[in-house]
């Protein structure tokens, strides 16, 4: 599944209704995806092949917009849709379908097409003939003025393999459809008007499904409190762009040639060219880009930190409200500060929680012999601790068309692993029906409700939860089957699932659960409790990764990093010190990576890049935990040397400055070099290989290792936790086990004893 | 009475260790106390943490291997700080297993496992937790055996008590009672303040004259309601002594047993009822059928020589309806002996506890009898105890009801959870069935993993056992008494606990005489169905090893070994049921007592006996002396001040041995043989004397060789 009908952290109804529309087509697109009779579509020429061009031609293949597979259509008549959306600031001219597809060599052609529509209006025809059964290609015009907003692109096979009576589930009654056909569009450019009410659009459009380029404009030498601000509208763009992937590529001192920018600067140093009025205080503008006609900009500016601050706060946390050309903030209170784990994208694991809390209740229903999966993802916070859970409570309601046969089930899976499968019966009506009565009745739905565990093991952070409704297809024989269509299905929108009492506890450090969470850092979703540490005169690349990072970490909490702080190397005293640190820059930029050489996994350098030494003791412990240190940083030296200038790495490791405390670096040669080590945060591709306490890029390889010692963070209930410890430690056990074998000797020798001498004494 | 003479047998001597326990065993001061409150937390937390922390199978294995390797060099110390350490150690380990058992091997969510599988999982893991708690109990009623030493009388023989010695009898023979009578009449004891009492619910007219005769009172009631405890209630009216000591009619007492008894109902007002053990000069079904007799302690030593000993720490000793002392008082407090189950003797001393009576318990045999003489007797009289004692559980259940401390409710709780083993000593004998023949997965979890967990619960268990009960029961011997009672007990307590009234079961003996040997199949069949069973299911076992090319090996290895110890098991239980042929009428006690020989010439020689009975004796001449056969002589067995002469007629004459028959005796002489035999207070101390310590392996081997031994017969009794 391509389109990841994740999230809808925005409340707003708008964008919540959008963001559903979104889901159900993905959900539509995903469907009808069997066995692959057609070459599929080159892995990797996936979603970078739909690349935003500022006017001009739109190109998209099936595969981008949601069949992972070649699509199969079967049956006499079946059909399947895909979302296809225009940007708001876009009009079509013109849209044409290259089409290829391959088809049964049994049918009556004659009688036999696929039919192309758009938002359930025909705009073409396809004759299935004879010579096109090995694969026939056909390009269909499409009117694009059927092309506006949300539009829904259907294909529509209509089979048949005998003039009499027939079996609609025939196997010979089949199609499919290459997920390479293409859509190509032409596009003209409409600007909107300059309306901070249309925000985010036209910087970022949710009916753009490709990656989020977004440059920032900051001052030559950005200061922390710009770059604060700059980060808190970045994350609020990447928590938009989610599946997207967004990139924030920053310009120092200067706007980029066209498209539009986000500009984040004090008043004083915004210059002339993006002056928005003499006004005071935090300010919000969208302008026109000077160098671009059709571009805008997006100024946030303030007279200091407290207002600039708050201007980028307005933007990202009342969006809603703004409107016109300009607009004075005047509210600069900061928002209180967030509590632990309430990240909007996370469910709550204190207490049950709904469905509908998570998904629109449109998405919890389906239809049809084949219905599609319902899709609901449930992202938890990353470091619940799951060992020896009972598992997590299902409640979950149901309804159902009743099938005449035995065979219909409703499965379960969590991540693509099965957990439950539950048989659809006929007669399991909700209230009591007289047997005889039962029998006569076609009960037209059923409503059931049940409680069961799912082993907590099948959960991630990031994880989706698939319904399939399977229905069993009767057999009544020829001329007799009907295609039943009316099949129904749905999951009620209160059924709940609880999570509560995991407790939070992990092992750190483990880049796994930065690339998939943003942990430690999320815990706080407003980020109070992290400290990014950038260079004194940061470069354009490591702003960028800086921003690109905020980006991720907005992705993952759903929330804008309102209180994060930035600073240099030299201002990490104070309350900066208890506070998990995000390090950016390269060994000659960045000084923390010379003063804390030791602390490093690894040591870059441009004479030759090393892995820090291990003692005894770590080796001791690493062969008792069975981890193969030796091969391990034989593998990471060898990669370290192949990579020579171009290693980049992201390195994490506990904080020196407070224990418990977590440092995550990204260190590189280049800035060129450390850039790239964002965008694989965002690159869904490749972030799988993100990991341990040393992550090394070299040139496109990722690879990761685990050198270090970890520590633990968060906090286990006592029982638990003894368990937990003498869990890991046996020989503790057994001395533990001697120790209290001897002392309750010793005490009920005691007690024995001197009973005894009581009874003996004749008192009782 | 000097008390070394007796020499009160050690469960573990003491030794360096126990000394420096005792070092601990003073006053502490509030330092002393907090530090032990301290540790009593680490200790609550470390306790949890080794019952709950789970591990992987391979540290599981190092985790138990070291714990294995500790209590075995610990064993090797003596004394009972190490005792009471490796009980506690065993205590943690099996509830380290039950925790297991319950919490990762019971998962049958599955479905792939069906109804049998859950049926069999419920019905074994009952029997694990029915054994765990058990075990448990078993542990507080032995932490310490009391070992109550006898306290002296007065030298003012006017404080002296009163003492009415009861007797009841129903239908036993006239010649059992005789020796019995005449023996409670010579207790040491001033004869104004004792009087013998025969209770006959026979109604005989020969026991009347027979009491006549030796000088006891008879008495005879008209109806026979309530059985031994009606009788001893009728007889209670006609009796004033402040105290009664009730013996059954074959026991017979040592002349020593009031005055080993009677001293600690003057020094503790409190006092109820003090007991002593129940010892058997002649060899039990199980001693006489297997052969084993002196050798293998019994299966009544364990609870008289440990149990009982360990209850009364707890002020928990209980009646056991003969060879005990009770105070008048404290009786006609409950009403009397009790009626309501067939266990008047436990219950009438639970009902004088819960009224705050004390009762204690003195390790040294001072009355001896004759043990069971069939397995079916056997069997008939422990499905009364069972059914009595589930009849206690049901009517006055020991954990109910007001008067007792937590300790009394427990052992008294023990001693009737015992009867309960019925049902989970079956699902042991067929657990592993379900397996091998029907395929059930009777536990959830890899056989390697549950190996790893259960074998310490098991060997921690048996070696502390061992170490314990050592003296009183060699290992594995339990399953040997615990299997032959299982099928017969199972019902009558079932069906007591549904009502008391229910559950009168009679189990009668093959009908052949005892005068040679036979095969009491009736009996046994039980047992040779269940053998059967569990041989059928060790070769279905071996053919699944060997014909699913090593799939699950490891698990049906491990129910074949299990198969394989209940195959072992009961092919002893069988070998119990060849009755085999009693030897001679009376009982010869081997004793090596002072005696004189006068030859017809009036030439006196002063001898010692090897063994005596009531019809003759052996004695080993100070020179080889032939003597002819037929010879009359006269023997004085412990001759004191006054020699009593009593004529004999030489039957054996070898090198220096000398054997005879007794001619007819006058009373005078009874009198003297019966003292002889069974009224030296030390006669039955030194019984166990010369028998071997517990080895596990050897006991094991010896049951090996039993049950073995048992298949060759039927095999050659099959084919004659």
């Amino acid at each position: 599944m391509m389109i990841r009908n994740k999230r809808n952290w925005l409340r707003t109804p708008a964008l919540a209704g959008i963001s559903a529309f979104w889901s159900a087509l993905a959900a539509v697109a995903a469907s009808g995806s069997a066995s692959a009779q057609l070459p599929a579509a080159p892995a990797g020429a996936s979603s970078d092949s739909a690349v935003t061009e500022l006017a001009g031609r739109r190109e998209f293949t099936l595969k981008d917009i949601g069949a992972s597979q070649p699509v199969r259509l079967r049956g006499i008549e079946h059909q399947i849709n895909f979302p296809v959306a225009i940007r708001g600031d876009e009009i079509v001219t013109g849209a044409r379908l290259h089409l290829r597809y391959a088809h049964s060599p049994a049918l009556v052609f004659e009688w036999s097409h696929i039919t192309v529509l758009v938002n359930d209006e025909v705009v073409g025809n396809v004759q299935l003939k004879p010579e096109t059964v090995d694969g026939g290609e056909q390009v269909i015009d499409i009117d694009p003025r059927t092309l506006v907003g949300y539009s829904k692109l259907g294909l529509r096979a209509v089979l048949h393999y005998t003039r009499d009576c027939e079996d609609p589930a025939h196997t010979t009654l089949w199609s499919v459809i290459a997920n390479d056909s293409r859509l190509v569009l032409d596009v003209e450019r409409v600007p909107l008007p300059n309306d901070l009410a249309n925000l985010p659009a036209p910087f970022f459009d949710a009916h753009d499904s490709s990656r989020l380029v977004l440059p920032f404009v900051l001052p030559a030498e950005p200061s922390a409190e710009e770059l604060e601000s700059a980060a808190i509208v970045a994350s609020w763009f990447g928590a938009m762009a989610e599946y997207r992937g967004a990139e924030f590529p920053v310009h120092l001192g200067r706007l980029p040639a066209s498209g539009n920018a986000v500009a984040v600067a004090t008043r004083e140093r915004l210059g002339p060219a993006l002056a928005v009025g003499s006004a005071h205080g935090a300010q919000l503008a969208v302008i026109n880009n000077p160098d671009d006609e059709s571009g805008k900009v997006l100024v946030v500016t303030g007279d200091d930190a407290t207002s600039l601050h708050a201007a980028a706060r307005a933007l990202t946390l009342a969006s809603g409200t703004l409107t016109g050309r300009s607009t004075q903030i005047a509210n600069l209170t900061v928002p209180a500060l967030r509590e632990a784990y309430d990240a909007p994208r996370w469910v709550p694991t204190d207490r049950p929680v709904k469905l509908s809390e998570r998904v629109g209740a449109e998405q919890l229903q389906v239809r049809g012999q084949y219905p599609d999966a319902i899709r609901v993802p449930w992202d938890l916070p990353p470091d619940l601790f799951y060992w020896r859970s009972k598992g997590a409570k299902f409640d979950i309601g149901y309804r159902y068309t009743p099938t005449p046969g035995t065979k219909s089930t409703l499965d379960l899976d969590v991540n693509n692993q099965f957990a439950r499968a539950l048989p659809l019966l006929m007669y399991d009506a909700p209230q009591k029906l007289d047997e005889k009565l039962k029998k006569k009745l076609e009960i037209p739905l059923v409503a059931k409700r049940e409680q069961y565990r799912v082993p907590v093991y099948k959960f991630a952070s990031d994880n989706e939860l698939k319904w399939q409704y399977n229905f069993e297809i009767r057999k009544k024989g020829e001329c007799e089957d009907v295609p039943e269509a009316y099949l129904r299905g749905s999951i009620d929108a209160d059924s709940t699932i609880d999570l509560s009492g995991l407790p939070h506890y992990s092992y750190l450090p483990d880049l796994k659960l930065f690339t998939d969470g943003a942990f430690p850092f999320s815990k706080y979703a407003d980020l109070s409790q992290t400290v990014a540490v950038l260079p004194t005169k940061p470069s354009a690349e490591e702003a960028t990764t800086f921003l690109n990072v905020m980006g991720h970490i907005g992705d993952a909490t759903g929330y804008p990093t309102t209180r994060i702080r930035v600073s240099d190397a030299s201002g990490l005293n104070g309350a900066n010190k208890d506070a998990d640190l995000l390090v950016f820059g390269t060994p000659a930029s960045q000084p923390l990576y010379s003063q804390w050489a030791e602390l490093l996994p690894a040591t870059l350098s441009e004479k030759g890049s090393r892995l820090q030494l291990v003692g005894g003791i770590e080796r001791l412990r690493a062969r008792f935990e069975g981890r193969d240190l030796d091969g391990a940083r034989e593998h990471a030296t060898k990669i370290i040397v192949e990579a020579g200038d171009k290693l980049a790495t992201i390195m994490s490791f506990e904080s020196p400055l407070s224990s418990k405390r977590t440092v995550v670096a990204f260190a590189a040669l280049s800035g060129e070099r450390l850039q790239a080590l964002s965008t694989l945060l965002g690159d869904p591709g490749r972030r799988h290989f993100v990991g341990g306490d040393l992550t090394v890029l070299n040139v496109d390889k990722v690879s990761h290792y685990e050198l270090a010692p970890q520590y633990s963070v968060g906090k286990l209930p006592l029982l638990l936790g003894i368990r937990w410890w003498f869990a890991q430690q046996p020989l503790m056990l057994a001395v533990m086990a001697v120790l209290l074998a001897a002392f309750s000797a010793l005490l009920l020798y005691r007690l024995m004893r001197n009973l005894a001498i009581s009874r003996n004494e004749g008192r009782s | 009475m000097a008390e070394q003479e007796l020499g009160v047998r050690n469960v573990a001597p003491g030794g360096k260790w126990d000394a420096k326990a005792e070092a601990f065993s003073g006053k502490i001061g509030i330092v002393g106390k907090l530090l032990l409150v301290i540790l009593l937390a680490f200790a609550v937390f470390g306790a949890y943490a080794i019952i709950s922390a789970p591990l992987d199978l391979g540290w599981q294995v190092l985790f138990a291997s070291i714990c294995l390797l500790v209590a075995l060099a610990l064993n090797r110390v003596q004394g009972r700080l190490i005792s009471i350490g490796l009980m506690v150690f065993s205590t943690l380990l099996s509830a380290r297993y039950i925790y297991w058992r319950l919490t990762a091997s019971l998962d049958y969510s599955d479905p792939q496992y069906n109804w049998v599988d859950v049926l069999f999982a419920i019905g074994l893991i009952a029997a694990e937790l029915y054994a765990f708690a058990v075990l448990l109990m078993g542990y507080l009623q032995t932490l310490w055996p009391l070992q109550r030493t006898p306290v002296a009388m007065p030298g003012n023989l006017d404080i002296w008590p009163s003492v009415d010695v009861m007797i009841p009898t129903l239908n036993e023979p006239l010649g059992v009672m005789r020796s019995t009578i005449i023996a409670a009449l010579d207790m040491d004891w001033p004869r104004d303040r004792i009087k013998v009492m025969v209770l006959d619910d026979g109604k005989r007219d020969e026991i009347r004259a027979m009491c006549d005769e030796l000088g006891a009172l008879y008495v005879r009631r008209p109806d026979n309601k309530h059985a031994k405890a009606g009788n001893i209630n009728h007889a209670l009216k006609f009796s004033k002594a402040e105290f009664v000591a009730i013996f059954d009619c074959d026991h017979v007492p040592t002349r020593s047993f009031l005055q080993v008894t009677m001293g600690w109902f003057l020094k503790d007002k409190k006092l109820s009822m003090l007991q002593t053990p129940h010892h058997f000069f002649s060899p039990d079904p199980f001693e006489r059928n297997l052969g084993t007799f002196r050798q293998v302690p019994n299966e009544g030593e364990l609870f008289y020589g440990l149990l009982q000993d360990g209850n009364d720490l707890w002020n928990a000793t209980f009646f056991c309806g003969s060879c005990a002392v009770i105070r008048r008082t404290a009786l006609e407090e409950v009403g009397g002996i009790a009626v309501e189950t067939v266990t008047e003797d436990a219950h009438t001393s639970l009902k004088m506890q819960r009224e705050g009576w004390n009762t204690a318990y003195i390790n040294l045999p001072q009355a001896a009898g004759r043990a069971t003489e069939s397995l079916a007797g056997h069997i008939k009289q422990r499905i009364r105890w069972a059914r009595g004692m589930a009849q206690i559980f049901r009517i006055d259940n020991p954990m109910l009801g007001a008067g007792l401390t937590l300790a009394q409710r427990l052992c008294y709780l023990n001693s009737m959870m015992y009867f309960f083993l019925g049902l989970p000593r079956i699902v042991f004998l067929t657990a592993p069935l379900a397996f091998l023949i029907f395929d059930a997965r009777i536990i959830v979890a890899p056989a390697l993993v549950f190996a790893a967990y259960a074998l310490p619960h098991l060997i921690h268990a048996q070696m502390t056992h061992s170490r314990l009960q050592g003296p009183y029961r060699y290992s594995f011997w339990a399953e040997v008494y615990e299997t032959i009672l299982s099928v017969y007990i199972l019902f009558p307590t079932l069906l007591a606990l549904i009502s008391p009234k229910l559950g009168k079961f009679n189990v009668t003996a093959k009908g052949t005489s005892r005068s040679k040997n036979f095969f009491d199949s009736k009996i046994a069949l039980p047992y040779i169905v269940l053998l059967v069973l569990n041989l059928i299911g060790f070769f279905v076992g071996l053919t699944k090893l060997f014909g699913q090319f090593g799939e699950n090996a490891d698990s049906i290895i491990l129910n074949l070994l299990w198969t394989g110890y209940n195959v072992v098991i009961l092919g002893v239980c069988t070998a119990v049921a060849w009755e085999q042929r009693e030897v001679r009428k009376t009982v010869r006690i081997t004793a090596e007592l002072p005696a004189t020989v006068r030859f017809a010439d009036g030439t006196e020689m002063p001898v010692r006996t090897v063994d005596l009975s009531e019809g003759g004796v052996m004695v080993r001449l100070p020179k080889a002396l032939t003597v002819p056969l037929g010879t009359r002589i006269e023997v004085a067995l412990l001759p004191g001040k006054e020699a009593v002469w009593t004529e004999a007629d030489i039957t054996r004459s070898a090198g220096s041995v000398l054997a005879m028959k007794f001619a007819p005796m006058s009373l005078q002489q009874e009198r003297q043989l019966v003292y002889a035999i069974f009224g030296r207070a030390d006669a039955w101390l030194h019984w166990a004397d010369r028998r071997a310590d517990d080895r596990v392996g050897s006991s094991f081997k010896k049951l090996f060789s039993l049950g073995l031994g048992s298949a060759k017969k039927a095999f050659t009794s099959a084919k004659g």
